[in-house]
This record gives C-alpha cells, sequence and structure tokens, in this order.
C-alpha cells in the first residue's frame, strides 16, 4: 500500500481491506525447498506403499490375473533359494506339490508369473504355482 | 502434450502407477497454497508445515482411490489442510500466543499508519486474523491467501456458497474493527 492509498486505509471500505490482505499475501514466503523434498520424499515412500499393496492384493474370481504378484512372488522364493525353499514353503503349509502342471489353465494365460498370481485362491493352485518354480532349479527342473 | 499441461486428475492417475514427475508437479501447484492456508490458520510457521507436509501424504495414500470428475484435488487438499488445522487449533485452545507470534503484534504507539511499513503492516494483518474465529479465519484464508473462489472454498469447508459468503463477510467486518484498534485511522 503506497502512501497514497493512505486516504484509501482511512477509508475503511472494502477496497482497502482487500489491499492490505493483497500486501500481506505478497510478503508471505515461498515454500522451502526442504519442506519440498519433504513432500516429495513422502511421495516416494508412499509410492512404494502403493506398489507393494497392489502386489499383494488378492485375485477374485473371473478377475485378471495380476502379474506384479506373481513375478514378487516368485523373485521373493527365488531370492529365499529357489525351488528348495518353494518346496518348503509349500510342506510347510501342509501341501503335497501337484505335478503335471506344467501350464497353468486356470488363470487362462500360461505365464509362470500368472499361474503364481493366483496363488491365494486355492492350496491347489498354490502347490502348482509351486511346481512351477521347479523348472527354475537345475537339480529339479530338468 | 507434455506432463506440465495435465491436469490434476491425470497426474494423480499417474502417480498412482508410480510417477514422480507427477508428485512433483502436484507439489508445485498445490503445495504453496497450502501451506499459505495453513500459515494463516494456525499463526505457527513449524506446524504450518507439518500441516502442509501431512494434507501432501493423505494425497499421495488416496492416489490409488481417487476418483477423477468428483472434486477437485486443490478443493480436497483445502479441506483435509482446514480439517487439520481446526484439530491443531483444538489441541492448543487456551494455551497462550507464543512468544513469536506475540511479538508480531505491534506496540499500540505505533498505530500512525505512516509511520509503519509494509512489514509491520503485514505483520499486524497476520496477528489480527490469527484473531479471527477459526472458521471465519479458514473461510478469509482460504479466499485471501490460498487465492481459491467462494464456490471452492465453500466445498472445502463444507458450507454452502452462501454461508461462505457469510463467513466471510463476518471476517472481514472483524478484521477491520480489529486493524482499527492496531492501526489506527480505519473506522
Amino acid at each position: 500500500m503506497s502512501g497514497t492509498d493512505k486516504t484509501l486505509f482511512a477509508s475503511g471500505s472494502d477496497a482497502a481491506l482487500e489491499a492490505l490482505l493483497s500486501e500481506t499475501r505478497k510478503r508471505e514466503p515461498e515454500i522451502s525447498e526442504a519442506l519440498t523434498a519433504r513432500i516429495l520424499a513422502d511421495a516416494a515412500q508412499a509410492s512404494a506403499e502403493i506398489a507393494a499393496a497392489r502386489a499383494v492384493r488378492p485375485v477374485k474370481a473371473g478377475q485378471a490375473p495380476r502379474r506384479a504378484f506373481g513375478a514378487g512372488f516368485a523373485d521373493w522364493l527365488r531370492a529365499l533359494g529357489g525351488f528348495p525353499a518353494a518346496a518348503a514353503f509349500c510342506a510347510a503349509l501342509g501341501l503335497g506339490a501337484a505335478t503335471g502342471a506344467a501350464a497353468p489353465s486356470w488363470t487362462g494365460t500360461t505365464t509362470q508369473s500368472d499361474g503364481l498370481a493366483s496363488l491365494e485362491e486355492s492350496p491347489l493352485l498354490i502347490s502348482q504355482a509351486i511346481d512351477l518354480l521347479a523348472a527354475d532349479d537345475p537339480m529339479e527342473g530338468s | 502434450m507434455g506432463l506440465e499441461e495435465a491436469d490434476d486428475d491425470r497426474l494423480m492417475a499417474l502417480f498412482a502407477q508410480g510417477d514422480q514427475t507427477a508428485a512433483r508437479l502436484l507439489t508445485g501447484r498445490h503445495a504453496s497454497r497450502v501451506l499459505r492456508l495453513a500459515r494463516r490458520m494456525l499463526n505457527d510457521e513449524a506446524e504450518a508445515e507439518d500441516v502442509a507436509q501431512e494434507a501432501m501424504l493423505r494425497l499421495w495414500r488416496l492416489a490409488p482411490d481417487w476418483r477423477p470428475g468428483e472434486t477437485k484435488v486443490s478443493t480436497w487438499l483445502h479441506r483435509v489442510a482446514t480439517n487439520l488445522c481446526y484439530d491443531r487449533l483444538r489441541r492448543r485452545r487456551d494455551q497462550p500466543l507464543d512468544d513469536e507470534a506475540a511479538a508480531e503484534i505491534p506496540d499500540p504507539d505505533l498505530s500512525a499508519f505512516d509511520r509503519i511499513d509494509q512489514a509491520e503492516r503485514a505483520a499486524m494483518t497476520r496477528a489480527a486474523i490469527g484473531e479471527l474465529p477459526e472458521r471465519q479465519r479458514a473461510a478469509l484464508t482460504l479466499r485471501h491467501f490460498a487465492e481459491v473462489g467462494n464456490e471452492e472454498a465453500a466445498a472445502a469447508l463444507g458450507v454452502s456458497v452462501e454461508a461462505m459468503e457469510s463467513l466471510l463477510a463476518r471476517a472481514r467486518r472483524g478484521l477491520k474493527a480489529s486493524l482499527a484498534a492496531r492501526l489506527g485511522g480505519w473506522r
């Protein structure tokens, strides 16, 4: 508000208030780089959480298989040690590995990841999926 | 079309798919206004930053379930930020102003308009806004500091446009009275 506006100010009008508020708003400091960095770090963390939540979301009947889950689960089992770990996992669940499940027909597609995407649908699918992992194992898959 | 031109709904969808550029653009578009809103509501920079960060975090977490066209991102953010500010104000109600905020309230002797500079006037205005009732403060702050229209401000506050205008009118009257006492000469 300039010196000229002193008269306006003295008038107590809405325009004077608007001018004073505008003047005040313009003096507001910009958002700091540190806060922006914190917000973006939160965004990255939230992204990771969203991706993780998607990876474990159950597959419903008739729903397209979720490749992310299948791939993630297979990676996890492989990281644990491949087929032996998968077999142990299967045993821990009290499941015997099914045989003859070279292609997972229950998904409508035939990739290994898609097969694993259906892990939560039934114990049988779990065991079938575990069988698929056997193909990774140099000792068991040949 | 580059991402810079994408609307907020599109950016939310991209963010939900993991696009961090979308997060950067949404932050650039909205975080400053949310921060200004929180600053004027709370009169405390650290608390205002916490509110801005929390409101943005809630936006990120909502992204997978965001429904395009249902509400504007800005409206949603302002509503969340306003409610977060209300929560904080409730918690510290009855507490005296901290030293820093109190320091912004000028000495009554400095009442002559031409004896104070812009910075002092701004400080007095901020202090006067801080004394408004919460809902009036929210209305005035949304309108003048978050710079949103009456309709969007009403949506952010969860009231009708008429109620928003009423709140705004009362806020302006209260502000004028307070400033008259602080700055002198305002009738």
